[in-house]
């Protein structure tokens, strides 16, 4: 049987042999040269930090005021936090939104006894359409505190953000998520670029980082620090190389193809015109930014600007478990599918720009299909290795380099995070991230390859698409804050 | 044996560059923070000293402090320069005047001059921001300059310096700038609004500009400056201006400037053969004009088909003061289904929950005030008994 087997598998291993190293060349040099350009812009972007007019715009009553959309469902555990700390943001007029998406947790309770909320007989417009019908509207008794509760009937999470659109009364929305803690400047720093370029600008985003090991204080992170479990570590260094130096990159090559749903800022205007989020979509932030490219190159316009700002930070909770990292990963990857599917016309299309030219085959290339090619690798490879049609040398050779030159992308990657930012300041938090970035290539990476592919399997089969829970832990608030919490004191 | 050698090559170079860039990361970090600890302890030594003059405790210790500071070494001074610089720009009055002359005698404007024609975008816009915290007319020639740099970020902060000058002689290059495009619309805006009302004149010249966007912006300007002179100017904009844009911004500022001869241009801003995002604005800005004639029309708008407009109806009643509120409190009960009711609710609990959040304060501290009272007055009575 295994003799049988092994001239098939000597054919094959030769057919691919190439393909395969040219592939992870290609994919890993692409990341090298998006991580370099997000150095140059970075180096850039900080020596002109000191002069950037941030507190000129917090005094400024020209600064376009924004609404701030937080979609929740059952996020019981750190909602008043969040809110607490997305009211403290310094911005010259703002409000947030909390779109209660049908909640069944004590999650409403919790804000309208920490805000101490009244009812009120709010009319929403419907200028996106909303699946979940909106059922009560709550303000803070205070009538001056900017939060405004929009409860509705479940709908997920795209269409608690279009009932968030409808009620938001600001030109520029922003979306976060309910678990989401952002810089205090954050805000001031993600809307500059309207500032900068208000007849071209129409959308912007900042960057992501995880909060879990990180201490939290009235709603602020204060001190930085990695993670306590390896699968949020190694999430670290993942969330550095693809949200901050990836995304940078793109946005550089003036091909920004995602701005990420947990920190987004838009134009409302251009939101209602292409009719909000995707209640379907499982990528409904990658589905809104990609329908916005088209949108606007379809209207002949092609001096937009799509913009990502590398300084202001949104931190949030990632997956701590490989259970609910498992079903994030198949979100993502299924969300990628929809709507790379969706706008397929605009694949390799000249009409579309830079987009669709190369922003959208790349995605097609090296993150739908990657997963793909890698578990092919994963397969082969060990049956190559049982007929005895693989030079074992060669093979650990050829997987060296390619894992080698992975991590090479990483290390990069956090070298531009500490000539950068420099934020995690300690340097056991620097040698976990760099165990993190080695680790990464064993077991992570061939588990959330697997992951992936069962997202697009899903896809494919056309199974009923799901949002999913993500269980919180909370935030790591220390004696201080767990006393005022306690004591229900109000912001 | 050719790819197995070039991949033991690839392997041997990813190897070097991983450990190269590990080390630049350790290294980088061990200098970084040495750095940052010898400019600690240089600052924290003399920073008492800069604190001692700012303090101005008496005359002769904030010029002893001044004295001090003028004769810091090179290292000690290149130190403190950053603070000094950053606190230029943030202080006023006599405090900042000291800072004026610290950073005059010890050279750093002249040196911010001269670094407004070297190579390198970062310094030059360093010196704009240095010479823009001296908020002097003397430097307003420099910074008019730099508004034609090549770099756009020096232009920014070339026009937000000129802001701080405070020299309406500016008025005129920045709008400039706008025509030019070279200076994003925003800082421009707000360096003219810093300008003060010495760049009026400038302003209402700018309405008769050619370019819609210098037009829009002057009359948005005006509009926050409460510039009660060029009231008739703004009106003329609302009604004649061929832009949309302008005639949005114009309304805006009408009410902001509040002038009740603005009333009649405003209700006809919000007729219905208008555009909707006019009449909304329009709607609102009836509102803060605060005449109670706007009652009737906004009555009439709280049944707007267009959500904006009935919504900014609805909370111009309710800043229009009883007259307004019992317009809204009217439209409820005449027309209870209606979707000027709903509006008209909204308006009314938007008022309320302030007024009602007020009251009961206002109470609770009076009943706190009273508690207090008669805890003095059992305090006192044992005192008052032994009389």
């Amino acid at each position: 049987m295994l003799d049988l087997l092994r001239e098939p598998v000597v054919w094959l291993l030769h057919i691919i042999d190439l393909p395969i190293l040219v592939y992870f060349l290609c994919i890993n040099t692409s990341y090298l040269v998006l991580t370099v350009l997000a150095a140059l812009e970075l180096a850039r972007h900080i020596r002109r930090l000191p002069f950037a007019g941030l507190e000129e715009a917090y005094a400024s009553p020209l600064t376009q005021p924004v609404s701030v959309l937080m979609p929740a469902y059952n996020e019981e555990v750190g909602i008043v936090e969040s809110v607490r700390a997305m009211l403290g943001l310094r911005y010259p007029e703002f409000e947030v939104i909390v779109v209660d998406d049908g909640s069944t947790d004590g999650m409403v309770a919790r804000l309208q006894a920490s805000f101490r909320l009244v009812q009120v007989p709010r009319v929403v417009p419907e200028d996106v359409a909303a699946r979940g019908r909106v059922l009560e509207v709550w303000i803070p008794g205070d009538g001056v505190t900017p939060l405004v509760l929009v409860r509705k009937e479940n709908g997920g999470r795209a269409d608690a953000l279009n009932a968030g659109v409808n009620a938001a009364q600001y030109p520029l929305v922003c979306m976060v998520d309910a678990d989401s803690l952002l810089d205090p400047d954050a805000l001031l720093t993600v809307s500059k670029p309207f500032a900068d370029d208000p007849l071209h600008v129409i959308g912007t985003g900042g960057v992501i980082r995880a909060v879990n090991g990180c201490r939290v204080r009235a709603g602020r992170v204060v001190d930085i620090r990695m993670p306590k479990d390896w699968v949020a570590r190694i999430q670290v260094v993942e969330y550095l190389r693809a949200f901050l130096l990836g995304r940078t990159g793109w946005s550089k090559l003036g091909a920004l193809p995602l701005i990420s749903g947990a920190f987004g800022l838009f134009r409302r205007d251009i939101v209602v015109a292409v009719g909000g989020f995707d209640p379907d979509s499982l990528g409904e932030d990658f589905e809104l930014v990609t329908h916005m490219h088209r949108h606007m190159r379809e209207k002949g316009v092609r001096d937009y600007r799509l913009v990502f700002v590398a300084e202001p930070v949104s931190w949030t909770e990632v997956p701590s478990t490989l259970k609910v990292l498992a079903r994030q990963r198949r979100r993502w990857h299924r969300g990628l599918m929809q709507v790379l599917w969706r706008h397929r016309v605009m694949l390799l299309n000249p009409r579309y720009g830079r987009i669709g030219l190369f922003a959208l085959p790349y995605y097609v290339l090296f993150e739908l299909l990657a997963p793909v090619l890698e578990l092919f690798g994963m397969f082969i490879v060990p049956i190559g290795l049982l007929v005895g049609a693989v030079n074992v040398p060669y093979a650990l050779l050829f997987l060296s380099v390619a894992y080698g030159y992975a991590m090479l992308v990483s290390v990069a990657a956090l070298a531009v995070e500490e000539f950068s930012f420099h934020r995690y300041s300690r340097w056991r938090d620097l040698g976990l991230a760099i165990a993190a970035a080695v680790l990464e290539n064993f077991g992570y990476r061939q588990l959330t390859c697997l992951w992936r592919i069962q997202g697009l399997w899903s896809h494919l089969l056309r199974k009923k698409a799901v949002w999913g829970v993500m269980p919180r832990a909370g935030f790591d608030t220390g004696p201080d804050e767990v006393l005022a919490t306690r004591a229900g004191t109000s912001p | 044996v050719t790819t197995a050698a070039a991949l033991s090559l690839a392997l041997l170079s990813i190897t070097v560059l991983v450990l190269a860039l590990g080390l630049a990361i350790v290294g980088g970090r061990t200098a970084r923070r040495l750095r940052v600890a010898r400019r600690v302890k240089k600052t924290t030594a003399v920073r008492p000293i800069l604190l001692a003059m700012l303090a101005q405790e008496d005359q002769e210790a904030t010029q002893d402090a001044l004295a001090l500071l003028l004769a810091l070494d090179k290292r000690s001074w290149a130190a403190l320069e950053p603070t000094v610089t950053q606190l230029l720009g943030k202080l006023r009055g006599s405090s900042h005047d000291l800072l004026r002359t610290l950073v005059e005698l010890r050279g750093t404007v002249r040196r911010a001059r001269d670094r407004i024609y070297r190579l390198g975008a970062v310094r030059r816009a360093r010196s704009a921001e240095i010479l823009g915290g001296l908020e002097d007319p003397a430097v307003t020639g420099d910074l008019v300059r730099l508004l034609s740099d090549r770099d756009p970020e020096v232009r920014q902060v070339a026009a937000r310096a000129l802001g701080r000058s405070g020299d309406a002689r500016a008025a005129g290059p920045l709008l400039t700038c706008l025509a030019e495009k070279s200076v994003p619309p925003r800082v421009v805006s707000q360096a003219l609004l810093r300008l003060g009302s010495g760049a009026e004149p400038a302003l209402v010249r700018a309405l008769a500009a050619e370019d819609e966007m210098i037009r829009a912006i002057a009359v948005e300007i005006l509009g926050l400056s409460s510039a009660i002179g060029a009231s008739r100017a703004v009106q003329r904009c609302l009604v004649e201006d061929t832009s949309f844009e302008v005639r949005i911004r114009a309304a805006r500022s009408l009410g902001r400037v509040g002038m009740p001869s603005a009333l009649e241009a405003l209700i006809r801003a919000t007729d219905p053969e208008q555009p909707t995002p006019l009449r909304a604005v329009a709607a609102r800005a009836l509102g803060d004009l605060g005449h109670a004639s706007a009652v009737p029309r906004l009555r009439q708008l709280l049944r707007d088909p267009a959500h904006r407009v009935a919504s900014n109806a609805g909370r111009s009643l309710a800043s229009l003061g009883p007259k307004g509120e019992a317009a809204l409190v009217e439209e409820t009960l005449k027309h209870d289904q209606g979707p000027g009711a709903a509006h008209a609710r909204d308006a009314l609990s938007r008022a309320h929950v302030r007024e009602v959040w007020l009251a009961e304060h206002l109470s609770r501290a009076g009943e706190e005030a009273l508690d207090q009272d008669d805890g003095a007055e059992d305090a006192m009575h044992p005192a008052v008994a032994s009389l």
